[in-house]
């Protein structure tokens, strides 16, 4: 690769366009850890950007206070954004392989209409899906809400999938067979373990999908037990003479933040480096 | 193992890539395929493989029709250009893998990958992962995977392409003595002459998908069956004049004193070893001077044709572009081929055309 210099003021100028985006990206961020983390007499007007003392007493309040939502819709989350994470990875990695191997022009044609249907914001789908959900059963239910979310991740995680495999030299199975392993074996010894960190892309964005979820489960889950907190968090906004309760409101968003930022800390290096095929091919 | 292939003809839509392909290699024999790209030789072994599903034809091993084998029941060790090592697997791995894949027991295993590594010389290597190995390190390591479940065949395919000029000289050494050793079957595909010449038992030369020339590397070279074969083999590549055309007045002076009709029709081929400088009755006009080292390779010029000359190098030294010298070329060693079918035409002693003696080479072409 090239490395390309750029002038003083080229560099000056790049550097405050990554300022500005980043500024654009994480103050609203900081803004909520800022409220979140301030003794609720300090967040009312006129207020400051910065709190003059620090506690977790919104966060403890919004998991195990009086007022709180508790542990339960954050456990809903999860449970939901966890089975629609291992739903989609099975199915895009069995649709992505398909896509990848067999020539299939129609199964081409037909995954660009999904893909592009998915795109659209997932207000357009609430009352088809409420509808289909009604007449089969299935609202209500956690089942239903899982297959909603995992049905929208699928589309995105073919495609996602099918580059995956398209990396993995067809040679590698190749060799595998002539090395007498069949279908499973090649499968799971050569092409799953090189795929890996595709699948976990995929996995790891359906899951985060799922557990940002917010018009679906609020149409699709009466039940207050089975809402997940981006659901239960509503409340804050809507309790009746309080105005908006911003310390709890934005404590639960904070605990909202932590697995998303624990999974992308984990996963980080195998995000960044899908692939991983050093090796196989001489370079 | 004996190899046999019946009638290959393989279609990729309406292009055939194989027509009606014959080929028999005995146990324990080497055949390099060695053609142009395109010629058809990579999917010749794709048919052996399985991978390939031909529009006709039959690959027998040992005597029994495998055509409708899958290719990992067929127990054939296969190289491939690119190597293709499991990338996510250590050396050990790599070469266990088709052990693994056979269920054998997994300490008989790990005694066999140590004995082949060893083998090979890759013993030391066994924890590295691919990425850490050089281009002959990981050459090494797909031939001992390929030849650890001791393959009823193994194939071939450019595998030493990718390699520095230096080692594939080494390493083709050290894969024929392999091969001779374990006495495998063995069809090496290849498009450089050189190494085919070097490495085979017979060489199938191949082109527009079909074995145009199949016999031991010195009767291709110095009785070649054919025009095609005897310009693919050889470099210096053959001087070939024609009877018409610009180099007639020349073709004739070769062919006339063997030819007892006057060669018309024919073609003249000499290699540029065969043709001598400083004495004769042909005058030649040095054009350029080439060292090759042990030799030089010299261009001349009679009249509107040219010819290239192998020469010792402290002869080729002395000689100066536009000087005229005289050369011959070497009656034993000059081939005539048939302008119109570019078959060999054997003259014998009396001057005449001989019709068995192609034959013979034809019973040569279908093996």
């Amino acid at each position: 690769m090239e490395l390309v210099r750029f002038s003083l003021g080229g560099r000056l100028l790049r550097t405050l366009g990554v300022a500005f985006m980043l500024a654009f990206a994480l103050l609203p961020l900081l803004w909520v850890v800022s409220i979140a983390l301030r003794p609720g007499s300090q967040a009312i007007y006129p207020i400051s950007i910065i709190p003059s003392s620090v506690t977790l007493d919104n966060v403890w309040g919004v998991l195990f206070g009086p007022t709180g939502i508790g542990l339960g819709p954050y456990r809903n989350a999860a449970f939901y954004g966890l089975s629609s994470a291992l739903i989609t990875a099975v199915a895009s990695t069995l649709g992505g392989y398909a896509l990848a191997r067999y020539n299939m022009r129609s199964g081409e044609g037909l995954l660009v209409v999904i893909l592009a249907l998915s795109f659209l914001p997932s207000a357009s789908r609430i009352v088809p899906l409420f509808i289909l959900f009604s007449a089969s059963g299935l609202y209500g239910t956690s089942q239903g809400v899982i297959l909603a979310y995992a049905a929208g991740s699928t589309p995105l995680g073919i495609w996602l999938m099918a580059g995956a495999f398209r990396q993995i030299p067809v040679r590698l199975e190749q060799a595998a067979r002539i090395d007498g392993a069949g279908t499973v074996l090649t499968m799971r010894r050569v092409v799953l373990p090189l795929a890996l960190p595709g699948i976990l892309v995929v996995a790891t964005l359906a899951f985060i999908d799922g557990w940002n979820s917010f018009s679906l489960p609020l149409i699709l889950i009466p039940k207050d037990t089975a809402q997940p907190y981006t659901v239960a968090l509503q409340r804050y906004i809507q309790e009746i003479g309080y105005g908006i309760n911003w310390p709890l409101l934005a404590a639960g968003s904070l605990v909202a933040l932590v697995p998303v930022l624990t999974v992308f800390a984990i996963l980080q290096r195998r995000l960044v480096r899908v692939g991983g095929l050093g090796g196989a091919i001489r370079g | 193992m004996k190899l046999d292939i019946e009638g290959l003809t393989v279609e990729y839509g309406q292009v055939a890539a194989v027509r009606g392909l014959n080929l028999t290699v005995g146990h324990g024999e080497l055949v390099a395929l060695v053609g142009p790209s395109g010629c058809g030789k990579t999917t010749t072994l794709g048919f052996i493989t399985g991978f390939i599903r031909p529009k006709s034809g039959r690959v027998l091993f040992d005597g029994i029709d495998v055509t409708d084998l899958a290719p990992q029941r067929r127990g054939i060790g296969y190289v491939f250009q690119d190597y293709a090592i499991y990338p996510h697997m250590t050396v050990r791995e790599n070469i266990r893998f088709p052990l693994d894949a056979a269920k054998v027991d997994r300490k008989k295993a790990e005694r066999d990958v140590d004995e082949i590594a060893g083998l090979m010389g890759v013993g030391n290597l066994l924890a590295r992962r691919p990425h850490q190995l050089s281009g002959g390190q990981r050459q090494r390591v797909a031939l001992a995977r390929a030849l650890v479940k001791k393959p009823v065949v193994l194939l071939l395919d450019e595998p030493l392409s990718n390699l520095d000029a230096h080692l594939r000289v080494e390493v083709r050494a050290e894969i024929r003595r392999l091969q001779l050793d374990l006495k495998m079957t063995t069809v090496f595909v290849t498009h450089d002459q050189a190494e085919a010449m070097a490495i085979a038992d017979r060489v199938a030369v191949m082109n527009n998908g079909d074995i145009v020339a199949l016999t031991s590397p010195s009767t291709l070279y110095s009785r070649p069956p054919s025009l095609f074969a005897a310009q693919f083999i050889g470099s210096p590549q053959i001087n070939i004049w024609a009877t018409d055309g610009p180099d007639e007045a020349l073709a004739h002076r070769v062919i006339a004193p063997l030819v007892r009709d006057g060669g018309a029709g024919l073609l003249a081929g000499v290699r540029p070893e065969h043709v001598t400088v400083g004495t004769g009755d042909i005058q030649a006009t040095t054009t350029l001077t080439e060292p090759l080292g042990r030799d030089f390779l010299v261009h001349f010029e009679v009249g509107p044709s040219s010819i290239r000359s192998l020469v010792p190098a402290e002869q080729g030294a002395l000689l100066k572009t536009g000087e005229v010298v005289p050369i011959a070329m070497e009656r034993s060693h000059v081939l005539l081929f048939d302008a119109a079918t570019g078959l060999r035409v054997e003259i014998d002693e009396a001057g005449a055309r001989r019709r068995d003696d192609m034959m013979e080479t034809q019973g040569g072409l279908a093996g």
